[in-house]
């Protein structure tokens, strides 16, 4: 779902948001965004990349050194968590182990003084959204972690907040049980229309789920746009290396030859070959093509084939060049042993430039 | 070992055995002692001569001296429990919150006043509150008061001192109950829009209320049988259960007599117990 892009007012708006920590670490540095309503954002980036800081300055957790957050146009950078219309699905989901499932999900619509019948309307409706009817009276601890995180996302869902931030929350789940929730999430979003800013440090989490990433790198969003652009056209080295599976060919480019770093020339044939000097150069193996359909590339690596895997969909061909190496996916076996000859090739647009 | 598979019960009774049998000898026996002696006759200049009579219960029963011991004890006890629950609460959640060196220092100082024997803090009193002492000094100094002033000899500095010997226990109890607290339990309390109350009534009490228990019960404990402070600094009228245990040990030699006030001791703190168990139950 992407969002019709009009003029309304964006749900929430960073306006150059800084955090620093005493005077050398700088864990947000300079991000601007905004959220336009029903979008569902993903801050993507490794550990330390400044992605859970930025949530908690969104959701009055931290207090930003400069900058400001405007919820719905309006300036909420001086507002505690408690007066803010957010709310967050935590990491372990931060049930109040003492309250039953209900009365989590009841919890802030209490504090809201929302009236008694209507609680217990919208609680039992959020159960069945969260298909979790009959849990009612169960305590945290006598639920798997799958559903309690379900529950999590339902304590803040009732709240019908104008933006919901998740924190890492299917971080700590397993791969299968992780899926089912992705999805799920997807659906309730689809279904309900949230406004959604999701951390995670999972590009497969942040592809499928967004409609909007933004990555960030050392405290600063180095590249924002649809899960598409993002794959296709990174913007820079980091987000090149960061999303997907890239191969590097590092190449010494002269006049007359292509080098590998080790000063080898190697049979690399180039439809555009860039100014002399020191170049990196990306490839993702799925965009790659070998055998036949390779020699009609315009660009094409020929080497020997070292080794061949089997990985169920697809067959990974390992091919070396004198210092280079690159692996190509294909659909269909080649029919090659490992020491033949090969020719691995790409169309210009799957290739991705660096010096 | 064969008895052991035969009869699977056996194993944990054997397990326990260490522990029933180090209570009994170390607890069990002087209480069953206590109990046999506070039974015996007193014919003084004798300790005790061996009987059964249970005189001294009665005195204990119908003397208003021993009243009022345990009206004392039982106020002194109560109150200097509740005020390092209170205090020890607030200082503990501080450690719990605050990470670093703060954390270390906050523990090394409560952690003082347990090095120091209960004599020289009676010493230490001594010196810091009489009319010539430290904090009337200090206070006429600042121009607080005009003229120095004693502050020893008052119920409320045996409450004071009593607080003082009470309250690391406290402090180290709640501080135990809290660190199984998770802290993202604030914040998801404060982002589902409770003010700092509220999180505090629903969140932070509820799941720290075994340790406030605890702290309570062992504050009493505690408050009842330490007789030392409040009788070197609170006023001499001020008569504890403990004071009156070691007048009549010491001071009258009457060892029946005294047993007897103990064993009262005992039923009253098993009372509190008793109590804080139901308490628990309830939060």
């Amino acid at each position: 779902m992407t969002p019709e892009k009009t003029d309304a007012k964006p749900v929430l708006q960073l306006d150059g948001l800084w955090l620093t920590y005493g005077r050398d670490v700088t864990a947000v540095r300079d991000v601007s965004l905004s959220l336009q309503k029903g979008e569902f954002l993903t801050l993507l980036g490794p550990s330390g990349s400044g992605k859970s800081s930025t949530l908690r300055l969104i959701g009055g957790f931290e207090r930003p050194s400069r900058g400001r957050v405007l919820l719905g146009g309006k300036d909420v950078t001086d507002l505690p968590a408690n007066a803010r219309d957010t709310a967050t699905v935590f990491q372990p989901g931060a049930l109040f182990p003492h309250k039953t499932v209900a009365q989590n999900i009841a919890y802030g619509l209490r504090m809201r003084r929302v009236p008694r019948d209507e609680i217990t309307a919208r609680v039992t409706e959020i159960l069945r959204v969260v298909d979790l009817v009959g849990y009612e009276g169960r305590l945290p601890g006598q639920m798997s972690g799958g559903q309690r995180q379900r529950v999590a996302l339902a304590r803040s869902l009732v709240l019908r907040p104008s933006v919901l931030l998740f924190d890492e929350p299917l971080s700590a789940l397993d791969l299968s049980l992780r899926l089912q929730l992705r999805a799920e999430i997807r659906r309730l979003h689809e279904e309900i229309g949230f406004t959604a800013v999701f951390v995670t440090h999972d590009q497969g989490e942040a592809l499928a789920l967004s409609d909007r990433v933004a990555i960030m790198d050392k405290g600063e969003i180095v590249q924002i746009g649809t899960p598409e652009q993002i794959y296709t056209k990174p913007a820079t080295e980091f987000v090149t290396t960061f999303i997907g599976e890239s191969c590097l060919l590092e190449l010494l480019i002269d006049p007359d030859h292509i080098r590998d770093l080790a000063g080898g020339a190697v049979d690399l044939h180039l439809s555009n070959r860039p100014a002399p000097g020191q170049h990196r150069l990306y490839l993702r193996p799925g965009k790659l093509l070998a055998g036949a359909q390779a020699l009609s590339s315009p660009n094409r690596l020929t080497g020997r084939l070292t080794m061949v895997e089997f990985q169920g969909e697809t067959y990974r061909y390992h091919l070396k060049a004198g210092a280079l190496r690159l692996v190509c996916d294909c659909q269909r076996p080649l029919g090659l042993e490992p020491g033949a000859d090969l020719a691995i090739g790409w169309q210009d647009e799957d290739a991705r430039w660096f010096t | 070992m064969v008895y052991v598979t035969r009869h699977p019960w056996f194993l944990p009774l054997l397990m326990m055995a260490p522990a029933v049998l180090l209570i009994a000898v170390v607890f069990g026996q002087p209480l069953a002692m206590i109990l046999r002696m506070s039974l015996n006759e007193w014919q003084p200049p004798k300790f005790y001569v061996d009987g059964a009579t249970l005189d001294h219960y009665r005195r204990i029963l119908s003397d208003s001296v021993v009243h009022q011991a345990l009206r004392n004890s039982l106020v002194l006890a109560g109150l200097a429990a509740v005020i390092s629950v209170l205090l020890g609460y607030g200082l503990a959640f501080v450690v719990w919150a605050r990470t670093g060196r703060w954390r270390v220092v906050m523990i090394g100082l409560m952690l003082c006043p347990l090095l120091i024997s209960e004599i020289s803090v009676i010493f230490g009193w001594w010196m810091f509150l009489p009319r010539n002492g430290m904090l009337s000094w200090a206070l006429t100094g600042v121009g607080l008061i005009d003229a120095p002033i004693s502050l020893l000899y008052h119920p409320a500095t045996a409450l004071l001192a009593l607080v003082y010997i009470i309250l690391p226990f406290s402090f180290f109890i709640l501080l135990a109950s809290f660190q199984r607290l998770d802290r993202q339990h604030l914040e998801a309390s404060a982002d589902l829009g409770a003010p700092a109350f509220a999180t505090f009534r629903e969140v932070l009490l509820p799941q720290t209320w075994k340790g406030v228990v605890l702290a309570l019960s062992q504050g009493f404990i505690w408050g009842v049988g330490t007789y030392a402070s409040p009788s070197a600094l609170g006023p001499d009228t001020l008569w504890t259960m403990g004071g009156l245990v070691e007048e009549q040990m010491i001071g009258r030699a009457n060892w029946p007599m005294a047993s007897a006030l103990a064993t009262v001791m005992v039923i009253m703190i098993a009372f509190a117990l008793t109590l804080a168990q139901m308490m628990d139950q309830e939060g």
